[in-house]
């Protein structure tokens, strides 16, 4: 029986340190043995002709002992499939495997099976993966094997509950990407949005899985909430909202499930983004009757730096991944344009010059590009350009606005938003603007999408 | 020989309760074990307890906005309104503003919330800054109509707070505002 149920429970303290001492002693028990395989780059990641790997996934197996349980198992085996397409890294094969073996072997180990028949049907990587379901309890057992090479790349046994297998079969699809990528998944990572209903002058936050299931209302203030941005752990929440009748600076620790003021300098406090090491953030503040950036420290509120001094507009500040640099829009020349400045203030430099409005820049950690939205012939298209001005990339062609974009956390991934049917909807596409997705289809209008790292 | 294996072993644990009190502190703990090959099937030994991803903030309700009060000085003060991605003012505007501006010396115990407002084309973050200009504009005028700048609340909504919801320019014109709500009286 499959239940995912929505009421929020943390572990209380006691399950917490039994969990833990009961992990370290399986870990304990099997550390001493050396890894199977040493690490292995399968892809060449810079390759102008990155080739999908084709890859087969088994149907999920019970264990030895455990009984069947169709739904789960189908279930789990697309979540696993569904994250393996959307990395782009892999050509997922169709599931061949029902001639291909003979079912219910109950063994995943490679003695129980011939590569040769993996290999004939293309598939150079293979996932096996068994379950077992005792009520609420999950356990699932992955092995990805190169059946070229006819050995196990990697192996993992996974416990949880069954309202988790969401979760659970995300985080061994990381493991695949990292194993065979070098790269970290982001399968288990969040994305935070606003929300608002037709007419509704209330605007909440919302979170959700990357690929959009698991939707959770953050917060229920029935005021007016803007500009969510998770910190580089993922752990905590900064965004703005008017609940106080001026928009203030919030933070929500969910480790703590606590939520606290940062700020309430008068007039705007908005559009912060987190430093690489979390201990500061850039923001929009008034000073002198307009938007300036500065730079606040996030435990505390206390500003650090007034980055900026001009009587033009500045707006949506965020770091460079080496945290030297904050790039951030201004008017200073007459439109709006995205500017580079040190993050000590000074040495500002003009980055686009392309397009008179190009907003809201996003600058990924993983591969040192700059995304933003730029006004081309009267629609805003998503483009992608490197921090010294080269690279310049048009990533949409839409007929209707695309908006607020920002980096998965690989860097593989360009999340906005669109207007579909009236709606803003929730879109990804990947970094070369192919694989577009649409992540949402529900009739709430959603904005300023920001996506954490893994959790 | 044996003391060396003992240290050996507590540093071992050492280190990982050190890895684990970082990650078993996550929400929405998977516990998750590596596997080498070829492995017996074992049964679940350790069922870890699940929490969740998420945990929405409680977050005590207040009011949306002071209200929508709008007073009456023989004729309402009515929002006043800005050309598309600009903060200066209208002859209309002004000439709203001087009412307003009368009225307020007459109830000189009465202070306001400017509220700069801006359609839904652009980006959200610059439309944050564009409401501050087209707050800043009417509180600067109010100023120079003798207005004492404590009385006056300038305040921006950006592209959150439309009275109007379609994408039409008949609607936009309608959005790119600035409202006053009366804050104390």
């Amino acid at each position: 029986m499959l239940s995912i149920t929505k009421n929020i429970k943390l572990s209380s303290p006691n399950t917490i340190i039994t969990t833990l001492v009961l992990v370290l002693l399986i870990v304990c028990a099997t550390t001493g043995l050396p890894s199977q395989l040493e690490a292995r780059v399968y892809l060449e990641l810079d390759s102008p002709n990155l080739r999908r790997i084709p890859l087969a996934v088994a149907p999920l197996q019970p264990l030895y002992g455990y009984r069947e349980n169709a739904e789960s198992a189908l279930l789990g085996r697309k979540i696993l499939v569904d994250d393996l397409e959307f990395s782009t890294f892999f050509e997922l094969l169709d599931d061949t495997s029902s001639y291909l073996e003979k079912p219910k072997s109950y063994n995943l180990s490679q003695e129980s099976f011939d590569f040769r028949n993996w290999s004939l049907i293309g598939a150079e990587l293979l996932i096996k993966a068994g379950y077992s379901l005792n009520g609420e309890k999950l356990v699932v057992e992955f092995r990805l094997y190169d059946t070229l090479a006819g050995k196990m790349i990697v192996g993992k046994r996974y416990r949880g509950r069954t309202k988790n297998i969401r979760l659970l079969f995300h985080k061994f699809a990381n493991q695949v990407v990292e194993s065979i990528t070098g790269l970290p998944g982001e399968f288990t990572s969040k994305i935070a949005f606003c929300g608002r209903h037709k007419n509704e002058p209330a605007q909440e936050l919302y979170s959700s899985d990357y690929d959009g299931h698991e939707r959770r209302q953050i917060t229920r203030n029935k005021s007016i909430n803007i500009s969510p941005a998770w910190s580089q752990d993922a752990n905590k929440l900064v965004f703005t909202s008017y609940r106080r009748d001026n928009p203030d600076l919030y933070l929500i620790d969910f480790m703590k499930g606590k939520e606290y003021r940062l700020t309430n300098r008068k007039g705007i406090n908005a559009a912060a983004a987190w430093s690489a090491d979390n201990r500061h953030l850039t923001l929009m503040q008034r000073y002198e009757n307009h938007s300036e950036i500065t730079i606040i420290k996030a435990g505390s509120g206390e500003t650090v730096q007034r980055l900026t001094k001009s009587s033009a507009n500045q707006a949506s500040p965020c770091w460079s991944p080496d945290n030297n640099e904050i790039a951030f829009v201004s008017d200073r020349s007459g439109t709006p344009q995205i500017y580079i400045t040190a993050a000590q203030g000074g040495h500002w430099r003009r980055l686009t010059r392309k397009e008179n409005y190009n907003a809201n820049p996003d600058w990924s950690a993983h591969n040192d590009k700059i995304v933003f939205t730029s006004k081309i012939d009267g629609i805003f298209q998503i483009c992608t350009i490197n921090p010294d001005g080269t690279s310049l990339r048009q990533q949409t062609y839409a007929r209707s606005n695309c908006e607020t974009p920002c980096w998965s956390p690989n860097g593989r991934h360009i999340l906005f938003t669109k207007k579909i049917n009236g709606i803003q909807q929730l879109l990804v596409m990947d970094n070369k603007g192919r694989n577009l997705k649409q992540l949402t289809f529900d009739k709430m209008d959603k904005k300023s999408p920001n996506w954490s790292a893994n959790r | 020989m044996k003391a060396a294996k003992v240290i050996l072993a507590l540093a071992l644990v050492a280190s990982l309760m050190f890895t684990f009190t970082s990650c078993t502190c996550k929400p929405g703990d998977i516990e998750e074990e590596k596997i080498s090959q070829p492995t017996t099937m074992s049964t679940p030994s350790a069922i870890s307890q699940q929490s969740e991803i998420v945990k929405p903030a409680v977050v005590t309700a207040s009011v949306l906005t002071v209200g929508n009060r709008t007073v009456d000085i023989g004729d309402k003060i009515y929002p006043i309104y800005f050309d598309f991605d600009k903060s200066e003012l209208l002859n209309d505007s002004r000439e709203t503003l001087s009412k307003l501006a009368q009225w307020m010396k007459n109830n000189p115990s009465v202070d306001i919330r400017i509220e700069g407002n801006c359609d839904e084309r652009g980006s959200n973050e610059y439309n944050l800054a564009l409401g501050e200009n087209r707050a800043a504009s009417a509180k600067k005028y109010l100023v120079y109509l003798s207005i004492s700048p404590e009385r006056l609340e300038p305040m921006s909504y950006g592209e959150e707070k439309p009275s109007c919801s379609e994408s039409t320019e008949s609607c936009w014109s309608k959005n790119r505002r600035d409202d006053f709500t009366i804050t104390s009286k």
